[in-house]
């Protein structure tokens, strides 16, 4: 594997008992998650889909029981897989992938977790073996007004977006500092966050994004929003991440499983 | 619109019992039936509506296992009364503890929060262990839906670790009826493999033996919670630990006793006739002892179970200890630069 700071330290099948599981430990915001995903199964009655498979997403917190937070991301996960997954290759089964939450700095933040969630999700679909069309990969981006400030980051981790600047020469504060898979500290200070998924041939899967309102640690929205040519270069460029470095950290981590 | 099958003509004089699944589902498999084989549909009925069962050991594989053991093998190579090893990794925050146990893995996080007290204990904090199994150990739990296996671990732990007082209530008192420290375990099943119920005990006392409370201040009315950075954490006050040790019945050795067999596996577990669980700490003293039915076990080999177990736990709780002790120094060895980068040295 690659020893740069920004890969992921990944370890598959560490759940002997599952058909395919995989722990997945975020390098920068040290958040771990561990997925096993069981299946085709047999499927609850009242779940059964007459010519496609059920996909079933649980996902478990850390400290305490389940809540909306919980909900949410498992909704979010869900409708990534559906467009992933063939599920019309084994009508009337049921695919059950279970995510839990190891280790977190913030075990309430939704968007420093839905990225680990994701990528662990899916590298854990291809160790099961369940037919997908193609595989996907995310990053969580923060945008920042100035670089982060008191946090140590890894090299390559922040990067700047040049606005435009095809008319005028544009002075170095209308520049965007993006920083990639921020810790929470960082998410605190940023104006806003947007976690981006792409499939390996470059189509969106999943884009969800907010607002931050500085110095509230991702929690509240200050009504400034994002202009919306900022958020296309943000995209174009997490697209890159992912289908270029995203797809090779998959390749490497199954090199040598004979999954592809 | 569904269409109705027509009965076959050889099902036909027991048809009442299966036709409509509603109430073949209500009706309890355990209830004897007139007939064996309109029993055996009712079953087939209720295990469809629930999640897939653990595969079914074969009769050649039981008779292996048994036959093994009335030479004192276990498949495995252990011994009888050998426990599998037990590894302890402990995460980069305190109070989180992942054990293992051969392939049986429990996960356990300790967790605190300031709450208001009962009314009716006001100087008492809280402390509530949650264990919520989910399909990650083994496709046969369901979310939602707790198993025996589930009620049995619960109401164990709680004997075992809240009523034998190993954690000092009084301690988390902040302010008599105003605040208190509200602890909370979280254990989480990852996989099963067997003796499920001593691994979550030893990842339960394990985890809170590691967890650290921040110090707070009192002043008048306010509480300041000072940060891990800014004042050293404190330890919880345990009293004791108390250690759950399983003991398995199944088979029969040459003399026609029934073996007593430590740390079961999954397979052991599907196979045995009865279960004892005894709960000491490493004083020899016993904290609670259940034997929920199962084969009848003469009083000696109680005796004998319990010694034993005060004997293995000796064992575990030193290994506790020494794990505790390795990490301690090995979080305070670049105390500063982890505290600065919120990253613990120790690599699992």
């Amino acid at each position: 594997m690659t020893s740069s700071p920004l890969v992921p330290e990944i370890s598959l099948n560490p759940l002997p008992q599952s058909d395919g599981s995989c722990q997945y430990t975020c390098p920068t915001s040290r958040t771990t998650i561990l997925t096993s995903v069981n299946g085709p199964l047999e499927v609850r009655p009242k779940d059964e889909l007459p010519n496609h498979a059920t996909i079933e997403v649980i996902v478990k917190p850390g400290i305490g029981v389940a809540g909306v937070r919980e909900t949410r991301l498992s909704s979010l996960i869900h409708s990534t897989l559906k467009s992933l997954i063939l599920t019309n290759h084994h009508p009337r089964t049921l695919i059950q992938v279970v995510a839990q939450i190891v280790q977190a700095e913030d075990h309430t933040s939704l968007p420093l977790l839905l990225t680990p969630l994701l990528n662990c999700t899916i590298l854990s679909l291809l160790i099961a073996g369940i037919p997908m069309r193609t595989v996907g990969w995310s990053v969580h981006l923060a945008v920042l007004q100035h670089p982060p400030k008191t946090v140590k980051t890894a090299e390559g981790q922040v990067f700047r977006l040049g606005r435009g600047g095809e008319d005028e020469m544009e002075t170095e504060e209308s520049e965007q500092i993006v920083v990639r898979n921020p810790n929470g500290e960082i998410l605190g200070q940023a104006e806003s966050s947007h976690t981006v998924t792409f499939s390996k041939e470059g189509e969106v899967l999943l884009i969800e994004s907010m607002e931050c309102s500085q110095g509230s640690g991702g929690q509240s929205a200050d009504g400034q929003g994002w202009d919306i040519s900022d958020f296309l270069r943000l995209a174009e460029e997490g697209k890159r991440i992912c289908c270029e470095e995203g797809v090779e950290i998959i390749r490497e981590a199954l090199a040598d499983r004979k999954v592809f | 619109m569904r269409l109705k099958p027509l009965p076959h003509p050889s099902t036909n004089h027991h048809r009442h019992h299966h036709r409509t699944p509603s109430s073949s589902r209500i009706t309890n498999p355990s209830r004897p039936s007139p007939n064996p084989r309109s029993r055996e549909t009712v079953q087939l009925v209720h295990y469809s509506a629930t999640m897939p069962k653990e595969p079914e050991i074969s009769l050649a594989e039981k008779t292996f296992v048994l036959e093994a053991l009335k030479q004192n093998l276990r498949v495995d190579g252990r011994g009888i009364h050998s426990f599998r090893e037990i590894e302890l990794s402990f995460g980069d925050d305190y109070g989180f503890v992942d054990v293992r146990l051969g392939k049986t893995r429990v996960l356990a996080r300790i967790s605190a929060e300031i709450v208001k007290p009962r009314s009716d204990r006001p100087f008492e904090g809280t402390f509530t262990i949650s264990t919520e199994m989910g399909p990650m150990a083994s496709p046969s739990f369901e979310v939602g839906r707790p198993t025996d296996l589930d009620h049995t671990l619960s109401r164990l732990l709680e004997k075992s670790i809240r009523r034998s007082t190993a954690l000092d209530l009084e301690s988390l008192c902040i302010v008599t009826g105003q605040r208190v420290w509200s602890l909370r375990a979280d254990l989480h099943f990852l996989s099963h493999d067997g003796n499920l119920i001593d691994t979550a005990c030893i990842a339960t006392i394990t985890a809170l033996a590691h967890f650290r409370l921040p110090v707070i201040t009192v002043s008048g009315e306010d509480i300041t919670i000072h940060p891990v950075t800014e004042r050293v954490p404190v330890p919880l006050s345990l009293l004791h630990w108390p250690i759950c040790v399983t003991f398995s019945f199944l088979g029969e050795d040459e003399d026609g006793e029934v073996v007593c067999v430590l740390d079961a596996t999954a397979q052991e577990e599907a196979l045995r006739e009865g279960d004892m669980t005894v709960t000491v700490n490493k004083n020899g003293e016993v904290c609670q002892i259940s034997k929920s039915g199962g084969v009848a076990v003469e009083a000696e080999t109680l005796m004998k179970c319990a010694r034993m177990a005060a004997e293995k736990v000796k064992g575990i709780d030193k290994l506790i200890a020494t794990a505790l002790r390795d990490d301690e120094v090995a979080r305070n060895k670049g105390n500063l630069d982890w505290l600065k980068e919120g990253k613990s040295e120790n690599e699992r």
